[in-house]
């Protein structure tokens, strides 16, 4: 499935504020929306506002009623949209509109689980460009992190913004409260795992490819041919079933931070095949776009560090996952690099997991 | 082994000896190249080592020089042009820009114009508005010619022998006051050949990427010896060629500067180096500029004859020294 069905609600905008009137609609079922583009118009007892697309997609349907008031988080209208959420909300109920409409993730077993986009705040609200003074990096940054250039203040000759300028600590961007809150929502879900009974064992192993997607592919088909192999590792913790298939979510560097797309039977796809599906998947998280059907179905995860320069890392259990990979990159004295396993003892036991490890190792 | 260190004249005059010693086809033609030994001393002693018939005195017409290496170009030859003052190409402007550059291409690439052009070019030897220009843009805007601006004795000599090979109509823009002076490198005995359409990397600093050519580029070097005891750190890059133009080093070393500034001796309107401006404003590296890109060129006047206006026209080591100081203190 490529669409995911949002709900964009009455926004909060002051603290004060509770409900809001839908004054009027701009759009109308089966319109195509760009991000940014005006959905409605609301109005609080402060202040008249426009409701902006969060996202690229198409009106599926209308719920609120113009003329009528609504409270704060109560659905407007559906959006049917490729997601830009970079990670799971493990925490947060279905929005009850979003409830109803049948989902259809594979893999997809837990009820507890729902998925929902992270909050995003509104665009900020850009003076035109020409009455604004920046160096050209410093207009780059902007961009990239969501800072309202007329926020700043300019310092450079003719009082033109410099690089130092937009750098200071204070000025923080959109899309930095956006990773922010996504960091949030991968910390909140850790701290449920954290009373999970675990053990985290490493060993060492000679290590090289020459890009990361090459050694991440390797990775990710031999560890899903082994959970294949051991259908008790290969099962979700909250459901207690296992799973079909093998899904392994590979954690990467995204526009909004860390992402976690699930790469589902990386082991029955050819080595290029899967390497190219790594590379894409990155590059679409490094714009900010992770397929919605990638978000789920996941029993394992590999932290890869293999081109960095941290040796090791212990890697925690993600929420309904049974176990955690993390590889290091090759120590420069050894040349070897860490592979670091943690898993759920609730469904294996230590040396299992240690004999998992070695088999890992063996068939790397 | 001692290294030798060469002024340009000598490295020019070894780079022709080489090329004629390689192939009977080389030989050069100009006015008092031979027993005189050329302008500023350049061709030397090739009329007696080559003999009257490789090493050719000509009458004073550069229309009629130009005229006779295309001819010898077309048929097989590879001549190499000297014209005493570049200045003095405006002559010669008919068979440099509607011949030789067109030729190759009007008869669908049947024929090819293997003729190299060398002239003496710049200003700082008090020879007045008519014989102390830096012309090389008029060429770079000629498509067909090559433009090659040597910046020592080590790059002149590999940079001649690269553009007598080339098939194609070389001019070569010798900077006059290089010709008496040691380089900083060392020259190697023997062939070597710099490829042309290849930038170079001379030092790499953090603050600024400074694009120059020609004598440009050793007063870059000196300003940025200046500077870095004062803690500015300067990227120089020579471009070596200008046409064609290797814009690749200079985007990359932007990304790690994010400053800008080129230098040139002719005049900054419609200079070549606006060109690599132009192609910055338009291109990958745009994002990376911290600052407005500096511009530092000769005015836009004729060369005067009074030393210290000569002097005054065209950038100087301390004017590089303190745009750049500048430009580095007020755009971070």
């Amino acid at each position: 499935m490529s669409n995911f069905e949002y709900a964009v609600i009455m926004p909060k905008m002051s603290m004060t504020m509770e409900e809001g009137e839908l004054l009027g609609l701009r759009v109308a079922v089966g319109d195509a929306v760009k991000s940014g583009d005006v959905l409605f118009d609301v109005a609080t007892d402060k202040i008249d506002m426009e409701v902006e697309s969060p996202a690229d997609g198409v009106v599926k349907e209308i719920v609120g009623q113009v003329g009528s008031t609504m409270a704060v988080g109560a659905p407007v209208l559906i959006l049917l949209t490729e997601t830009q959420v970079m990670s799971f909300d493990f925490n947060a109920p279905a929005p009850s509109i979003v409830a109803d409409v049948p989902v259809e993730i594979k893999n997809f077993h837990s009820p507890e689980v729902a998925i929902s986009v992270a909050p995003i705040s509104a665009p900020p609200v850009l003076a035109p460009i020409a009455t604004i003074k920046a160096v050209p990096k410093a207009r780059e940054m902007a961009k990239d992190r969501g800072i309202a250039l007329s926020s700043v203040k300019a310092t450079g000759p003719f009082g033109t913004i410099t690089f130092e300028d937009i750098s200071q600590p204070h000025i923080s961007g959109a899309n930095d409260s956006r990773k922010a809150a996504n960091r949030k929502m991968v910390a909140s879900a850790l701290e449920k795992t954290r009373s999970i009974p675990q053990i985290t064992l490493t060993r060492f192993r000679a290590h090289a490819s020459a890009f990361i997607e090459e050694g991440s592919a390797h990775l990710l088909s031999t560890w899903a041919r082994i959970l294949r192999q051991n259908p008790h590792v290969n099962i979700s913790t909250i459901t207690e079933k296992p799973h079909d298939g093998v899904g392994i979510a590979l954690i990467m560097e995204s526009k909004y931070g860390l992402a976690l797309p699930v790469f589902a039977d990386p082991d029955l796809k050819h080595g290029s095949e899967l390497t190219a599906w790594i590379r894409e998947t990155r590059e679409k998280a490094t714009r900010g776009k992770v397929p919605i059907e990638m978000l789920s179905g996941a029993t394992a995860s590999i932290f890869d560090f293999s081109h960095t320069l941290i040796n090791s890392a212990i890697p925690l259990l993600l929420p309904s996952h049974t176990t955690a990979l993390a590889v290091g990159a090759p120590d420069a004295e050894v040349g070897k690099s860490a592979i670091t396993l943690t898993v759920d003892l609730r469904y294996c036991d230590a040396l299992e997991a240690a004999a998992l490890l070695d088999q890992l190792i063996n068939s790397l | 082994m001692s290294e030798r260190m060469l002024t340009m004249s000598e490295a020019l005059r070894e780079a022709m000896a080489i090329a004629m010693e390689e192939r009977p086809e080389v030989f050069i033609l100009g006015e008092d190249i031979g027993i005189y030994g050329g302008a500023f001393g350049v061709t030397g002693d090739l009329y007696h080592r080559f003999g009257s018939e490789r090493v050719r005195d000509t009458p004073i017409s550069e229309l009629g020089i130009v005229g006779a290496a295309v001819g010898a170009a077309l048929s097989g030859m590879r001549p190499i042009v000297e014209i005493q003052f570049s200045d003095f190409t405006a002559q010669a402007m008919d068979q440099i820009v509607n011949q030789a550059a067109k030729i190759h291409f009007m008869v669908g690439g049947g024929l090819h114009v293997p003729l190299v052009l060398r002239a003496a070019a710049g200003s700082g030897t008090g020879a007045a508005a008519q014989h102390s220009q830096s012309l090389e843009g008029w060429f770079a805007n000629v498509p067909g010619l090559k433009v090659v601006i040597p910046s020592s004795p080590y790059e002149a000599k590999g940079l001649l022998l690269s553009a007598i090979d080339d098939p194609n109509p070389v001019i070569f823009m010798e900077h006059k006051l290089l010709y008496k002076i040691p380089g900083r490198e060392a020259v190697p005995e023997g062939a070597y050949r710099i490829p042309l359409g290849v930038s170079r990397v001379l030092r790499e600093g953090q603050d600024l990427t400074v694009v120059a050519t020609g004598i440009m580029v050793s007063r870059a070097m000196a300003a940025a010896d200046q500077l870095e005891k004062e803690g500015v750190f300067l990227t120089v890059i020579d471009p070596r060629t200008i046409s064609p133009l290797d814009m690749g080093p200079i985007y990359a070393s932007i990304e790690k500067t994010g400053r800008l500034m080129v230098v040139q001796e002719a005049p900054e309107h419609g200079g070549f180096l606006n060109e690599v401006i132009a192609k910055v404003a338009t291109g990958p590296a745009l994002g990376y500029l911290l600052a407005p890109v500096v511009r530092l060129a000769g005015m836009n006047i004729p060369i005067p004859y009074a030393p210290q206006l000569e002097k005054a026209a065209v950038p100087q080591v301390e004017d590089i020294v303190s745009r750049a100081r500048e430009v580095v203190a007020n755009w971070r």
